[in-house]
């Protein structure tokens, strides 16, 4: 009976060890009895396994480091309710607080859209950057979802990241395929605050899923780079989430767009 | 939830080394991986709720562990494209023809896997997880789990020496 080494290395492994998996391993046990050759594969298979089990083994013996302990222990990073978010804006704008203080009050103030309910969204962006609005803001509202419309519609829509100006209204960041298919494409608005958010092509739509005021680059008004790695946490861990490999190239853009970013 | 939030922390202090170890062979590189080990923390605690309780939490951190290297790839690549072939090794080692006539220590050996196999060698050999727990980790099929596997062991033994067979 021959089996191939796949299977040798499942059962090496221990794949075959649950009850489910009897008569397989009934099966590769009576194969070995009867072939040294495959025995001896086993062995092989298993005393590899028994050598890796040391690796790194000074890195499970050294003390672990006193700022991972404490980031095990932090408090948690709640979503900040619109209180909150106001006060931790008047804070930030009194320029209160040590940074490390600074970078807490900042995730606190970060929180995907859809924790929150769309009515509390539309009012804070509202409230602070008129940006959500029925005519002609760049994000409108359909039911429970945020829309993209106008000039972020447009940009989502034609913007590609290899020839798009520094000084455009729009920066587009990461396009993706995420894990439903869908275009998703990341964008910062830049404006007095700058918001950064994630849409998704749906339907004719570009559908919005995380929206987050954006995190500067740099002190003061330096000049706002929309590299993906500045993407506010909220933005970033929706990015995660979602996509499906890697992000496009410029060419796989084009193709996108040609495509009109259907799926 | 059923845990309290304490706990949880309880847990992930105990869960230290092994994540430091994981994150190491990601990272290949000490600093690195404390830095990636910290925002995987941060992250955990920002999204507590997605872990569901009685769910392996080792299994949901290197998750977050893996992701957050992945992102921290894709940042490099993007800072520095001529950089990132040679810091993340995101060449494919292709091991077994470049396996060089000295035996190497194992660690040594290990570090010249590609990305990919680094991360299944780990989680299946070193950390016990079931190939269906470390493709659930890596987000994967089982397929390409156990593919990944079984050709990190052919380079291993390519690279350690002396261990006859194994290449294809």
């Amino acid at each position: 009976m021959s089996i191939s080494d796949d299977v040798l290395m499942a059962y090496a492994d221990g794949e075959f060890d649950k009850p489910e998996f009897a008569s397989e391993r009934s099966a590769v046990e009576m194969a070995i009895a009867g072939d040294p050759e495959l025995a001896r594969r086993v062995e092989r298979f298993r005393s590899l396994r028994g050598d890796l089990g040391s690796l790194y083994a000074e890195v499970l013996e050294e003390p672990v480091p006193e700022r991972l302990l404490n980031a095990a222990r932090a408090q948690p990073r709640e979503a900040a309710s619109v209180t909150d978010l106001a006060q931790a804006r008047s804070a930030k704008k009194a320029g209160a607080g040590s940074s490390v203080a600074g970078t807490t009050a900042a995730a606190a103030k970060f929180r995907p859209w859809f924790a929150i309910a769309a009515s509390v969204i539309v009012g804070v962006l509202v409230g602070h950057y008129a940006l959500v609005s029925p005519g002609a803001g760049p994000i409108g509202v359909n039911g429970a979802s945020l829309l993209a419309q106008s000039s972020l519609r447009q940009a989502l829509g034609d913007q590609l990241t290899a020839d798009q100006s520094h000084s455009s209204a729009v920066q587009i960041g990461l396009s993706f395929r995420s894990k439903s298919g869908q275009y998703c494409r990341t964008f910062t608005l830049q404006q007095r605050e700058p918001v950064s958010g994630l849409a998704c092509h749906q339907g004719a739509d570009w559908r919005i899923d995380a929206l987050a005021l954006a995190e500067p680059a740099g002190n003061g008004d330096a000049g706002y780079r929309p590299a993906a790695s500045a993407l506010p946490a909220a933005v970033r861990a929706a990015v995660e989430d979602q996509m499906a490999g890697e992000p496009l190239d410029a060419q796989g853009e084009v193709q996108a767009k040609r495509a009109g970013w259907k799926q | 939830m059923n845990h309290s939030l304490s706990q949880v922390q309880d847990q992930l202090v105990a869960l230290l080394p092994r994540l430091r170890r994981f994150a190491r062979s990601l990272t290949r590189h000490q600093a690195d991986a404390d830095d990636l080990v910290q925002t995987a923390l941060e992250r955990a605690l920002m999204r507590l709720e997605q872990w569901q309780a009685g769910s392996r939490l080792d299994s949901w951190m290197f998750g977050i562990i893996h992701n957050a290297w992945i992102d921290e790839i894709r940042a490099r690549r993007r800072r520095d494209r001529v950089m990132t072939a040679q810091e993340t090794g995101e060449h494919v080692a292709d091991a077994a023809s470049e396996a060089p006539i000295q035996r190497l220590s194992l660690q040594a050996a290990f570090e010249q896997l590609d990305e990919e196999q680094r991360a299944a060698v780990l989680l299946v050999l070193v950390e016990g997880l079931s190939y269906k727990e470390a493709a659930g980790v890596l987000n994967v099929p089982m397929g390409t789990l156990s593919s990944r596997i079984a050709r990190g062991r052919e380079n291993l033994e390519a690279l350690l020496g002396g261990r006859e067979g194994g290449l294809r």
